[in-house]
């Protein structure tokens, strides 16, 4: 008994020695700050991370990735904000598939584990507590990243904007929308955590003293006819009360782009996000210069804004 | 409680420490303990069950006594025994199959009779303990084994936690008395103990988990596939289930040999079959075994004509089909078995290869052989793992449509890769962890690490055994 609990003892401390050491080199991935640039921070999903281009700004990072939930942007958004105290205005997208609990799946289903690989270092460890995930896939993947071995690239989760230079890929539309709001067959529900995460991200650039501006990019008509109006519904009635908390909401979700702006049906290729990036820009200084974003009373920007659009 | 799960990882070690502290000298106390031990491990799944077990135990007990006791009746203890058993395996596993198809019998005919299926949830392992307790009393019955007076001893031996729920489904002529014996730790047993838990996590968390992830997509959504995707799919079920349950079995064995028993083997390279005799001698030994020896010989085996032969031949793969599942895709898996066996049974040459290969390359001829056996095993496991068995003659048709379509890569096919290139080295031996002292130790420490580090990588898809629905 003696010999064979002396055998493990050591196979076993060797293992924790080599994981110790991993542990030791990757930690630094946990602590370590971002390093952004520009006082404009643009978050959220892959709708603003394809159309909100920031080196058209004067000073502005996008940060956004593709499938992101709120409960992720919530997170990586506090972490951006911490380590980069010039951040002054945030763009968070906002758009009818935030509300789908598809979002929710990607965190608690099957690709789950993919999600928390990208996520893993902004993520609280008891975040199990507040959300439902899969706890044994988001543990597993805290040790397999930090002690398995040696992780060298850049923080996962950050992101970026994506340039698409094709036109609208016509195939996709009917997967599109099953994957978005009919995953397993019937409408596949409202996420029971967007209102939550989104109210912790008004919370937290509130208390930052941070403006925060939700941005709607536009879909193309085709996708947005086959939206189900639950979703619609859950869309206005947030959007509604976040006007009347006095955030800025620039809904330019039913603007009639021409095809030939997107990449697909809910997303702009490059031309596309060269025009919206104008756009966003333009409203935003205008909105600045009348001050009217306060307690606004202006439902849908796009209304007053379809002159300026290209093919309408 | 999973073999792959954290609480298994924390209550093997306890009950191994508790159970070597009581002392090899004091048997039945080691006994109550593993049984305490067995109910806890059970029960941590679903306790309700329990009670299912302690009855069918008891009856069991009572019954091994009976038929030693008197020479009156013995036929009716062996079948109060038979009716106990199989009507409890029947009501959970089979009740609402045998509902739905006799509805749908009268419903051809014009009928519609008003009987309605039950919910019933089948209790975990139940047709593995099940088959074990009926050895105990056929075996008596057969004066094959004289009952045990000690009770104790007789519910830890049904209950045994390492093989309770999927087996190897023991004999109780030859784990029961193991039982009653002092059980010695030695060095080199739990050594292998060890090295065979290892292996069969290996198999169970990097090879089955991760091909179950694709073969789930792939049998799900077939119709969307294309041809080559549908074959990955059905290679990558083939290896799932090989991993799955020779894993279970590796990890079940080791286990048990941590506590100073020897379980029989039940699977022995499977893959690497010649033809498909020798598969079924190689794939879940301990059924088919138990197949042979309690249905197939009473039956007349291969005495009679050969009319009779081959009754009893079709009769034995389609029960094994059947005890699987209630589900006509397991009746089809177990007739299609047969139907691969009989022109090798027909040509005298189901007992041509009864070794491995003694060469590590294996010949033209030799490969040829595994890899028209194996592929014949591939397309018998899509009626294995299909909805219902339209559902696996579409899938069947896909594979040889030769369409293109959506693809999916099997990513982690190397795994399984990596797997039998270890086996084939090893298959001389009982495992793929099993070396011989004159390996050297780095070799052996990197092996054993490396199967540790890609546990750990691959840990986070833990899924339930396949066999437990069984």
């Amino acid at each position: 008994m003696k010999q064979l609990l002396k055998s493990i003892l050591i196979f076993c401390s060797l293992m924790a020695g080599y994981l110790a050491i991993n542990l030791l080199i990757n930690f630094h991935r946990l602590t370590d700050p971002i390093s952004l640039e520009g006082n404009v921070l643009i978050v959220g999903d892959s709708h603003l991370n394809t159309s909100l281009n920031p080196d058209q700004f004067a000073s502005a990072s996008n940060i956004c990735m593709g499938g992101e939930a709120y409960i992720l942007t919530f997170y990586k958004l506090k972490k951006a904000i911490e380590d980069n105290g010039q951040i002054d205005h945030v763009l968070c997208g906002f758009s009818y598939n935030n509300f789908s609990a598809y979002r929710d799946a990607r965190l608690t289903g099957e690709k789950s584990k993919s999600q928390f690989s990208k996520y893993y270092p902004v993520l609280p460890l008891d975040l199990p507590e507040k959300i439902v995930v899969n706890e044994t896939k988001f543990y597993h993947t805290f040790l397999r990243e930090l002690t398995l071995y040696p992780n060298f690239s850049p923080p996962p989760y950050l992101g970026g904007f994506v340039k698409y230079p094709y036109e609208l890929d016509k195939a996709n539309l009917k997967e599109t929308i099953r994957k978005h709001y009919y995953t397993n067959g019937p409408f596949i529900g409202i996420s029971p955590y967007t209102e939550q995460f989104l109210d912790s991200i008004v919370s937290f650039t509130t208390e930052k003293n941070i403006e925060l501006t939700l941005v709607s990019a536009p879909l193309h008509r085709e996708y947005r006819s086959r939206i189900p109006e639950e979703i619609k519904t859950a869309f206005n009635k947030t959007k509604l009360r976040m006007t009347r908390k006095g955030i800025l909401v620039l809904d330019f979700l039913d603007i009639s782009y021409n095809d030939t702006l997107f990449k697909d049906y809910d997303h702009l290729n490059y031309e596309g996000a060269q025009i919206f990036t104008e756009l966003i820009k333009k409203e935003i200084s205008n909105r600045k210069m009348n001050g009217a974003h306060k307690k606004q009373d202006i439902e849908n920007p796009a209304d007053i804004r379809q002159q300026d659009l290209p093919n309408n | 409680m999973l073999f792959n799960s954290i609480e298994f990882v924390v209550f093997l070690p306890i009950v191994f420490a508790i159970y070597w502290l009581i002392g090899s000298a004091r048997i039945k106390s080691q006994n109550l303990f593993l049984l305490a031990s067995s109910y806890v491990f059970y029960g941590w799944w679903d306790y309700r069950f329990l009670a299912l077990i302690a009855f069918s135990s008891v009856v069991d007990f009572v019954v091994g006594q009976q038929l030693h006791r008197t020479e009156k009746f013995r036929k009716g203890w062996l079948a109060l025994s038979l009716t106990v058993n199989l009507g409890l395996l029947g009501f959970f596993k089979y009740y609402n199959f045998f509902v739905d198809n006799f509805v749908e019998a009268f419903r051809f005919f014009g009928q519609a009779p008003d009987i309605s299926t039950l919910s019933i949830i089948l209790p975990v392992g139940i047709s593995f303990y099940t088959f074990q307790t009926l050895s105990y009393t056929i075996d008596i019955y057969r004066r094959k084994l004289g009952p045990t007076k000690d009770f104790v001893g007789f519910m830890a031996y049904v209950s045994f936690f390492p093989q309770l729920v999927a087996g190897p489904i023991e004999r109780a002529t030859k784990l029961l008395p193991q039982f009653f014996e002092k059980r010695k730790f030695t060095y080199a047993q739990g050594r292998d103990g060890m090295r065979q838990i290892l292996w069969g996590l290996f198999k169970k968390i990097v090879v089955a988990d991760t091909c179950a992830i694709f073969a789930n997509d792939i049998f799900s959504n077939s119709a969307e596939y294309g041809s080559a995707t549908l074959l990955i799919g059905a290679l990558c079920f083939t290896f799932q289930i090989y991993g799955d349950f020779s894993g279970y079995s590796d990890i079940a064995i080791g286990t048990a040999k941590l506590f100073g028993f020897n379980l029989m083997t039940n699977f022995r390279y499977p893959y690497f079959s010649r033809d498909i005799a020798e598969f079924w001698r190689r794939w879940h030994i301990s059924l088919s075994s138990w197949f042979r020896d309690y249905v197939y010989i009473p039956l007349g085996g291969s005495n009679g004509t050969r009319k009779r032969t081959l009754i009893n031949i079709f009769v034995i793969f389609l029960v094994s089909g059947f005890w699987h599942g209630a589900n006509w895709t397991f009746i089809v898996w177990g007739g299609l078995n047969a139907l691969y066996f009989v022109p090798i049974f027909l040509l005298k040459k189901n007992r041509n290869n009864l070794d491995h290969v003694d060469y590590f390359w294996p010949g033209w001829n030799n490969f040829s052989h595994i890899l028209f056996t194996f592929s014949l095993t591939v397309l018998a496991w899509v009626f294995f793992r299909a909805e219902n068995v339209g559902h696996a003659f579409d899938y069947i048709v896909g594979i040889f449509s030769f369409t293109g379509g959506k693809w999916h890569g099997g990513d982690y096919l190397p795994l399984a890769a990596l797997m039998l290139i270890i086996e084939w080295t090893m298959r001389k031996r009982g495992f793929g962890l099993d070396f011989s002292a004159h390996v050297p130790k780095w070799l052996r420490w990197t092996l054993y690490s490396m199967c540790v580090w890609l546990i750990l990588f691959f840990f986070g898809e833990e899924q339930a055994f396949i066999y437990f629905q069984f």
